[in-house]
């Protein structure tokens, strides 16, 4: 296996490789008792772990690319499709794309290569299919839940449980949770003027955003959509951009003794007025950590497996690998009211970091991370 | 008959055989919700049952054509009506007469087009639309019931203008001719099951013991003499060979002995009461109303007793005289209809449990909630031979269950299927089946398992067949005349309805392979029907989406039937049920698809089974193994059935579902609609909703005329139908039934 040297430059630090995770279809796998817990974080940890597990330690199932540089991991036994009946058609094709907090750049914006890499990666898993229905969710935006984020619900014990004190490498906090605390349709979390005007600010998605409207335009996706955003912010996204999305998904909870989940008056009054139509979604507030996917990564010793060839450049290393975004594909007999494949793809790479015996480096995340931005010399 | 049943044989193989190659594209479905209509008398304080339901019907022009019996939806394409919202088209909804006077049905017009929105959105509405029409076709003094049954049925004074009891119709001492729908195919039903059985089906149902019940309790209502009538007082013959009669009542005594120690309290019944007969005849699951009958068996000396129970002694107790509540699937093939037979077959106890909404029967408080077995055992039509009271001479075979009650066999998937859910000790009941037609479909390619279950129903025999039926003549002419009609084997269906029953495709109205769930009891309210409605129908596509595995073997079904239907079984009550519902469908998931049974071959079964005076903890032993991680069925509450249990690593229907919403990324507000109804399944499962049962019973208890006497006088019966009536209206707000 030849592995092409990337040539990394000291002005950006770019991916020196990715490597991808395809889970199997989740309506068939015994995975899919975790999806009832309703917690779609620990849904996937499990998820990668079995396809991990399957992949790597039952059998070998992995590919590499080397013209992507991307190592692709897949389950063995991947069913395109569980529902066994003769000549139905109309499947729906939906796909949430979750951009995670690594997925952002140097300038603090969310990469666009990130769409059109999980789009090609979709089409590997599904084949040719046209997306009916194509979300994408910013972690850094998805500030949805009432509760604040350290108060995690009991069932994510077990996915915290998952984590390697040795592989802890960010706050406990840090995780997902947004850096401008912006308001949502659920809790308003803004206390002043200033924090209202960076919440609102969408300039740093309308990269990704007129990545997506792309797709659109040139019918790979029928309809586009936004996660979790509150009425200002839709306000200033439709604005900035002027691309009104087609859907807007809210959070709703599973919580048992909720029966129902009020939302924002405004922001249906909104949605109803762009004639966008809200939609639902149970999804955890931070679908993929750091730390469970170094666990992971850890467990299976995929860096042992697959280490990797890159050489950085002088006074830099490459670091762990991060997740970047998760896709959860589902594709849904609408007609028929039955799923027949579910599934995600998790993509991580590595990045160069200075290296610490040069300079000491107390927070990791680049876009909080002054260290690293002002090393590479940010555009 | 044997020609009858040959043509019927005939005509299912010709069913099977053209659905063989078509699959709908869209799921349809279709629910069936009976009413009862009362009238209402404040001077006496009294409501009645009004039997101006063929009236009521005949003036909004749905007067009943007897061949117009057993008509289907039609498919939504063929009409732009099925386009518009329901509550549109609820004026065209087919309105039919049941068998009694007072009782209707109604049916969608067309089969509903699949649509979380529409289940969501338009059911309820549906329901209530129905419901507002049917009332502006009353009397001022009418109401309108959704209820299984009226509580004084067959009680002192039960009827406007009731007549003499006795009557040549019913020949019933409790119900008079006035509550028949004298309408051909009705009444030759009713004779028929009377006819066949030899003599008028009693059924006693256990009488539940209040402070100050007389006790023993003896209904004299229904004079003892008449229970010596007919077959059952045939002589033994005296050829007969003791050793298979003493075998045969040793066998059955055994197989029952689970039943009866699970599902009757001891103080439903009077100690030393439950003769070896009764047993028998509770053979099928069905020990909590055991038909009596007064006999002269050399081998069963001990004489069993009505004490304690109230006894019926009409088919039409069972059959058309009350609400229900039906849900119909349509199936895209004959292989996913197979899947929710078999899926939704064991869940059929829960639901009942769930829905359970009838707690009076003749004017007494029983000692059950459900009308499930009452309903079976009065339309009991099986001879002394069938019952096995007598030696074997005409009839096919001994049959151990009525025509009416759950189901006999598991389908299994379709021959070729790489599903390994199925196991065939799954089927480990005794049953009967007519072995000619049984060959018939095996010669024509009809596998074991679906030939079996048809065949299995040609056992029972048909009650009457119309001239126009018996002039379709011969084999081959049969073949190409019925293939656009299906009457000999749709009346065979008929005679047979099981807690879940599969109909072949309606040709005339384009459907597919249906299964329909039988054993809801109607609700109340609209809000609840639709929110159980919903809750069947995503239940259905949940299975077959997560392929899920919900296999009980069919005795431990029947076992859930009996408790599910013992008071207040919801919150009471434990369930058998299977612990991992996505193992076993297939070899990755195949960890714990197999029956776990250590040890002996049988002590998974008969360690267990006994709950009654053992403690909550005892209870809780696992059938299968110690370990409630391996077992393969756990005995659980149905609060854990639903909404799951941690502790018994155990997911829950309900989360289940709410994790295929989510899949589906719904509309806000249809979501949150939804949410709302499965609320009101959640909250019945976990005890905070009380069923309409309990409530019933609760306002009985807590009326000032009440005398703890398990007596429902007609002043409580006329309080209590006047509050249900406020209630259903939304005059009266009941926090405890509807949250």
């Amino acid at each position: 296996m030849t592995r092409r040297r990337v040539k990394i430059t000291e002005r950006v630090p770019i991916t020196p490789r990715k490597v991808v995770v395809y889970t199997d279809n989740l309506m068939t796998s015994t995975g899919v008792r975790d999806q009832a817990t309703g917690e779609s974080a620990r849904d996937l940890a499990n998820s990668l772990g079995d396809t991990l597990n399957k992949a790597l330690v039952i059998s070998t199932s992995f590919r590499f690319d080397p013209e992507l540089n991307m190592l692709e991991i897949l389950d063995p036994c991947n069913l395109r499709n569980n529902i066994k009946v003769k000549g139905l058609k109309n499947y729906v094709v939906s796909v949430k794309m979750h951009l995670l907090p690594a997925a952002a750049h140097t300038d603090d914006r969310p990469a666009s290569l990130y769409i059109r890499q999980a789009m090609s990666c979709v089409e590997r898993q599904l084949g040719p299919v046209k997306i009916d229905e194509l979300f994408v969710s910013f972690a850094d935006i998805t500030n949805h839940f009432p509760n604040p984020p350290d108060s995690r619900p009991p069932a994510s014990a077990d996915h915290d449980d998952r984590r390697s004190p040795a592989i802890l490498v960010e706050p406990p906090n840090s995780d997902g949770v947004p850096r401008s605390a912006p308001s949502s349709g659920h809790a308003s979390s803004v206390t002043s003027n200033t924090d209202l005007h960076a919440a609102c600010d969408m300039t740093r998605y309308l990269k990704v955003w007129g990545a997506l409207n792309r797709l659109k335009r040139t019918g790979k996706a029928v309809k586009i959509g936004v996660c979790d955003l509150s009425k200002p912010q839709l306000e200033a996204l439709c604005e900035q951009s002027g691309i009104v999305p087609d859907m807007l998904q809210v959070h709703v909870t599973n919580d048992p003794t909720e029966d129902t989940n009020p939302l924002d008056d405004s922001l249906q009054k909104l949605a109803k007025l762009h004639d966008i139509t809200i939609r639902t979604h149970t999804d955890s507030m931070s679908i993929l950590n750091d730390r469970t996917f170094q666990k992971l990564v850890t467990d299976f010793k995929i860096n042992e497996r697959f280490p990797t060839t890159e050489v950085p450049p002088q006074g830099y290393k490459i670091d762990f690998m991060r997740p970047r975004w998760v896709v959860n594909y589902n594709v849904t007999l609408k007609n028929r009211g039955l799923v027949s494949n579910r599934g995600y793809i998790a993509m991580a790479s590595s990045d160069c970091v200075l290296d610490p015996n040069r300079t000491s480096r107390t927070v990791y995340a680049p876009n909080a991370s002054s260290s690293s931005s002002s090393a590479s010399g940010s555009p | 008959m044997e020609e009858i049943r040959s043509q019927a044989t005939d005509q299912f193989i010709v069913t099977w055989e053209s659905s063989l190659a078509k699959s709908d594209n869209y799921f349809t479905w279709h629910e069936t919700i009976g009413y009862v209509v009362a009238k209402r008398d404040d001077t006496n304080k009294r409501i009645l049952l009004s039997p101006r339901v063929p009236e009521i019907l005949e003036g909004m022009q749905c007067v009943l054509n007897p061949a117009s019996v057993g008509t289907h939806p039609q498919t939504p394409d063929t009409n732009d009506e099925a386009q518009k919202p329901l509550s549109e088209i609820a004026s065209s909804t087919c309105w039919r007469s049941a068998h009694a006077r007072f009782a209707m049905r109604c049916q969608p017009p067309y089969l509903h087009k699949f649509s979380v929105s529409q289940l969501a959105l338009e059911i309820k509405s549906c329901l209530k639309e129905r419901r507002r029409i049917l009332k502006s076709r009353l009397q001022p003094d009418e109401m309108l019931f959704s209820i299984s049954q009226y509580p004084l049925l067959g009680s002192e004074i039960y009827i406007d203008g009731q007549g003499e009891s006795n009557g040549p119709l019913l020949r019933s001492a409790l119900l008079t001719d006035r509550c028949l729908n004298p309408i051909l195919p009705f009444t030759l039903e009713i004779g028929g099951i009377i006819d066949r059985r030899g003599s008028v089906p009693h059924t006693a149902v256990p009488i539940f013991r209040d402070k100050e019940t007389t006790w023993p309790f003896i209904d004299t209502r229904v004079p003892e003499t008449t229970l010596d009538y007919g077959l059952l007082m045939t002589p033994i013959s005296s050829n007969t060979s003791k050793d298979e009669s003493t075998a045969f009542a040793e066998a059955t005594t055994n197989k029952i002995s689970n039943f009866l120690s699970a599902a009757v309290p001891e103080n439903a019944l009077h100690d030393g009461s439950l003769g070896q007969n009764a047993r028998q005849c509770g053979l099928d699951g069905r020990s909590n109303s055991i038909m009596l009958p007064k006999l002269t068996h050399p081998l069963l000396a001990e004489v069993p007793s009505a004490k304690n129970c109230i006894m019926l002694d009409s088919p039409l107790f069972g059959i058309g005289s009350g609400g229900v509540l039906r849900v119909a699937l349509c199936a895209a093939d004959l292989d996913e209809a197979r899947i929710l037979y078999d899926q939704l077959a064991p869940m059929s106890a829960i639901l009942t449990a769930l829905t359970a909404a009838t707690p009076i029967i003749r004017g007494y408080l029983t000692a059950r909630d459900c009308y499930w077995d009452v309903q079976c055992s009065t339309v009991d039509d099986r001879s002394a031979q069938e019952l096995g009271l007598v030696p074997l001479t005409t009839a096919k075979g001994t049959l151990l269950k009525s025509r009416f009650g759950s189901i006999d066999t598991y389908l299994g998937p379709s021959q070729g299927s790489n599903d390994l859910a199925f196991q065939p000790e799954f089927n480990d009941c005794q049953y009967t089946y007519d072995s000619s037609s049984y060959w018939k479909m095996k010669e024509s390619g009809v596998d074991h398992l679906l030939a079996q279950h048809v065949a299995h129903l040609f056992t029972r025999d048909i009650h009457f067949a119309s001239e126009r039926m018996l002039k379709v003549k011969g084999n081959g002419d049969s073949k190409s005349q019925n293939v656009d009609g299906q009457e000999h084997f749709k009346r065979f269906l008929g005679c047979n309805r099981q807690n879940v029953c599969l109909y072949p495709p309606n040709t005339r109205a384009g459907s597919g392979w249906e299964v329909e769930l039988m054993s809801l009891e109607v609700q109340l309210t609209d809000e609840e029907n639709a929110a159980f409605l919903t809750f069947v129908v995503l239940l259905s596509r949940v299975i077959i989406s997560y392929r899920l595995n919900l296999y009980l073997p069919i005795s431990l079904m029947d076992q859930n039937m009996a408790r599910a239907q013992n008071i207040n079984a919801v919150k009471e009550q434990l369930f058998y049920f299977r612990r991992d519902l996505f193992g076993g469908r297939d070899s990755a998931s195949a960890s714990s698809g197999r029956i776990l049974r250590p040890g002996s071959g049988s002590n998974w079964h008969t360690t267990h089974s006994h709950d009654a005076g053992s403690d909550r903890s005892a209870v809780r032993r696992h059938i299968g193994s110690s370990s409630p991680d391996t077992a393969e069925y756990i005995e659980l509450t149905i609060d854990e059935i639903l909404n799951g249990s941690p502790r018994f690593k155990v997911t829950g229907i309900l989360n289940i579902i709410l994790t295929y919403l989510s899949t589906m990324r719904l509309e806000y507000d249809v979501e949150q609609e939804l949410r709302r109804q499965l609320w009101l399944v959640r909250k019945r499962a976990n005890g905070k909703l009380c069923t309409l049962a309990t409530w019933m019973r609760k306002f009985v208890q807590s009326h000032p005329a009440y005398r703890q006497d398990s007596v429902v006088s007609p002043t409580i019966n006329y309080d209590l139908l006047r509050t249900m009536s406020d209630i259903e209206e939304g005059k009266i707000a009941a926090p405890e039934l509807l949250g």
